[in-house]
């Protein structure tokens, strides 16, 4: 049977450490591996760090919603938030190769997610944008 | 996260304790920064008993390594765990911070 958890954020960085603490919590008690925890974990700190810094043209409140669920073969977070429409899968991949001089200094968030999460996808509904992660509990 | 500095001969150590993320980054770049700020060439950072590093914390490291190339310094790595190591190889680190297996290792290489 699949177990869920929602968490619910406001749009300021530092409600992220209780989201993700939150989440640790709930994959410790479900028996998750570390490595699932860190690689969910981190997803989570980059997408919504990204988020929360980019998203919002305004300066008010904002909720952001996280549902996660762990079915059996994998675990799988939906983020919904009403931030201005943004598709991390059309962002332009980095260049990782590039020498210390040359490396800018950022836009490695969402390289990260591409290449940690087994399967993603984006969505815009009724002026909001869902994100959804999968990973793989078993490696094969 | 809690972050450990020693000294031995010319060699500054950091020790990451915890959690380096978007909350915790800025804690490592104002300690980092001021050491190279004054003058120090030598660094190891050591992650023995860091538990997870993010974009956040990858980009103060890369500020570093920035800062010390102007200046012929150098900022190595010791310690990773294996998740970590694979997180700096995504995203392209290990060909820009050597990595070694511990301090003393790190030490050797300068």
């Amino acid at each position: 049977m699949a177990e869920r958890i929602n968490i619910s954020l406001e749009n300021k960085i530092s409600e992220i450490v209780k989201a993700v603490e939150k989440f640790e919590q709930f994959g410790e008690e479900k028996e998750l591996s570390l490595k699932i925890i860190n690689t969910v974990n981190l997803a989570l700190d980059e997408i919504l760090t990204n988020t929360i810094s980019y998203g919002y043209k305004d300066s008010q409140k904002h909720i952001i919603e996280l549902e996660i669920e762990i079915g059996e073969k994998e675990i799988t977070v939906t983020i919904t938030d009403d931030a201005e429409a943004f598709n991390p899968l059309e962002k332009e991949e980095p260049n990782v190769s590039q020498s210390v001089e040359d490396k800018p200094v950022g836009g490695l968030g969402i390289h990260l997610i591409k290449n940690l999460m087994d399967k993603l996808e984006y969505k815009r509904v009724n002026e909001k944008n869902i994100f959804i992660m999968r990973k793989k509990l078993i490696s094969e | 996260m809690e972050i450990v500095q020693e000294k031995t001969n010319d060699i500054v150590i950091i020790k990451l304790i915890g959690k380096l993320d978007s909350n915790t980054a800025s804690q490592l770049e104002s300690s980092l920064m001021p050491i190279i700020d004054a003058g120090e060439k030598k660094i190891i950072v050591d992650g023995v008993q860091l538990d997870y590093i993010s974009s956040a914390g990858l980009r103060v490291l890369l500020m570093a390594a920035k800062k010390l190339k102007a200046v012929e310094g150098k900022i190595v790595l010791s310690s990773l765990k294996d998740y970590i190591k694979e997180v700096f190889e995504i995203a392209g680190f290990n060909m820009i911070f050597s990595i070694y297996g511990d301090i003393k290792e790190a030490e050797a290489a300068f």
